[in-house]
């Protein structure tokens, strides 16, 4: 292990920057085939509801330049299936377990951030209050303010183990947003979610996802995600994972320089299943060629 | 168990009406391979940040660790892929989805277009077991029949075309051989086809599977993009499938 690439979340310790990001990494276990994902500093799984939940109709996919949209809207098994049946499959994998947690009310976040914290190898929650894929809940949350830090103050006084928030772009101000859920108790915050986007076939004249509009993400974000963390980085104390088309070990550095502690891959794990592995290993090397005793020496230097 | 690594292009073939057939040879030995399993392949396309495409296996040579994809051009990456030359490099993620089971006596294989891709790999697993299935393919001319002399050692074919050109005139669906009684009945190809295929089947009581075909991002049940809906709720099209009992999906 390269101790150059440890980093402290909170009260969280990473041994490296890398995680993956929820919704495309399922449970950890569809890439064990492909490499041994304890080296990775932690992984994030399916978002977690109360109730089972069936998600939206298909297509619920569709690929964009650059990136793709999907309309998942939370499909999974519930909570209680995930305590007793999926929790005790991967609890011993050597590496930060995060799970996220997804609701349509405060009462629904509140029960499953508590199901989750009797769990004693997850180490941390991240509140999915940015889902742009749900009718109810989701989303709402995490556009107003007021509603942000209500629901991390809700969750705070349940949970007692890292909390990190997961932050959608569709806002005017981030920064407003980062603040609110921070005063309300965050630990973390992740960012970014997808963007609302929607796509349409000529031919057919019709729109490519059965919801209409869907989460863009991929390469084509990026963007927007350096611009958010960048934004959000200068606007709280505590630290931000970063996450919005990173594809290799560069784009990983870009976000370490406009503010990230840590970052998450997602859309990228779909097109090279080992790209989390390579970025652990391209940040060593990055390191050696700069000169670098510790990846934090250029944690926000713009 | 699954892979993900570079095959080299040891064959193309272009065929009629934009479809093409790679042989892409492995450096190491190929795991063992399901009749109607696929591949996840990754094209050049925009610097290789394009999604990969999943495409249904249609034969392989064991002795010399090939998979053969018979593939229609359709859209940009289709395009890229056909433009791949001998001597080159393609990254896949194989072999994935659940395939065909080789069970029964008397078996029809309904195929339609490109649909026909995974019934040659399981007519030839049938053959090895001393039985030789009934193989109905249906296209719209002549010239988009494709692999017939492939098939002919292993199958009893039939064929329609849509406007007669050769076999039976008109839709696939209209053969007489669905008064057959057969174990088992298996298609692939168009879903308005193969919902027809699972009607008539019903109707003579013939157990019927279906290879089904969503838009999908990751291709190994981690993104839950590419479901459909069944009896038991919403299942990924490429982990619980692509093979489905027709009976257990909501939409047949």
């Amino acid at each position: 292990m390269d101790k150059r690439l440890e980093v402290k979340l909170g009260n969280i310790t990473l041994k490296n920057p890398v995680m993956t990001a929820s919704g495309t990494f399922g449970y950890g276990e569809e890439f064990m085939d492909f490499y041994d994902i304890s080296i990775l500093g932690g992984f994030v799984v399916k978002g977690t509801t109360g109730e089972k939940r069936e998600g939206n109709l298909s297509p619920r996919m569709a690929e964009t330049p650059s990136g793709m949209l999907n309309a998942v809207g939370l499909q999974n098994k519930g909570v209680d299936v995930f305590c007793s049946q999926i929790y005790p499959r991967i609890k011993d994998i050597d590496t930060n377990i995060i799970v996220n947690v997804s609701g349509s009310s405060i009462d629904e976040y509140v029960e499953v951030s508590q199901k989750i914290n009797a769990l004693d190898n997850i180490p941390a929650i991240e509140l999915n209050i940015s889902c742009p894929n749900v009718k109810k809940g989701g989303m709402g949350f995490g556009t107003n303010p007021t509603a942000a830090n209500e629901v991390v103050s809700a969750v705070r006084k349940v949970y007692n183990k890292h909390l990190m928030v997961k932050l959608t772009p569709n806002v005017t101000s981030i920064a407003e947003i980062a603040k609110a859920a921070e005063e309300g108790g965050a630990d973390s915050l992740s960012l970014i979610n997808t963007l609302l986007g929607m796509a349409v076939d000529s031919e057919k004249r019709k729109p490519l996802l059965s919801t209409i509009t869907g989460g863009l993400s991929g390469a084509a974000v990026k963007p927007v995600a350096l611009r958010c963390v960048w934004q959000a980085s200068k606007a709280v104390n505590i630290p931000i994972v970063g996450l919005g088309g990173i594809y290799n070990a560069a784009d990983a550095i870009e976000f370490i320089l406009v503010g990230a502690t840590a970052i998450q891959i997602g859309t990228a794990n779909f097109i090279n299943p080992f790209v989390c592995k390579e970025i652990v290993e391209g940040l060593a090397q990055y390191l050696d060629r700069h000169n670098l005793s510790h990846i934090s020496e250029i944690r926000g230097c713009i | 168990m699954k892979y993900c690594s570079d095959f080299v292009v040891a064959d193309k073939v272009m065929l009629e009406n934009n479809f093409f057939r790679l042989a892409l040879k492995s450096k190491s030995k190929l795991p063992s391979i399901i009749p109607g399993q696929f591949v996840q392949v990754l094209t050049t396309e925009n610097n290789g940040n394009n999604l990969r495409l999943p495409i249904s296996i249609n034969d392989i040579c064991e002795k010399n660790n090939i998979i053969y994809l018979l593939i229609q051009i359709i859209g940009e990456g289709t395009r890229t892929l056909s433009r791949v030359e001998i001597g080159e490099r393609v990254n896949m993620i194989y072999p994935l989805g659940n395939g065909f089971d080789i069970a029964g006596d008397k078996v029809l294989f309904v195929g339609g277009g490109v649909g026909i891709a995974p019934f040659l790999h399981l007519a030839k697993a049938y053959h090895n077991n001393g039985i030789k299935p009934d193989v109905l393919i249906g296209a719209r001319t002549d010239k988009h029949l494709l692999l017939l002399d492939e098939f002919k050692p292993y199958a009893e074919l039939h064929i329609t075309t849509e406007d007669g050109s050769m076999g039976t005139k008109g839709f696939v669906t209209a053969h007489p051989i669905f008064n057959t009684k057969f174990d088992r009945i298996y298609s692939c190809g168009p879903t308005p086809m193969m919902k027809v295929v699972a009607d008539k089947a019903k109707q003579h009581n013939i157990p019927c599977w279906v290879s089904l075909e969503e838009r999908m991002a990751c291709g190994i049940g981690a993104c839950l993009c590419c479901v459909v809906m069944t009896n038991e709720g919403h299942k990924c099209t490429c982990t619980d499938g692509t093979v489905f009992n027709a009976a257990d999906l909501t939409d047949f």
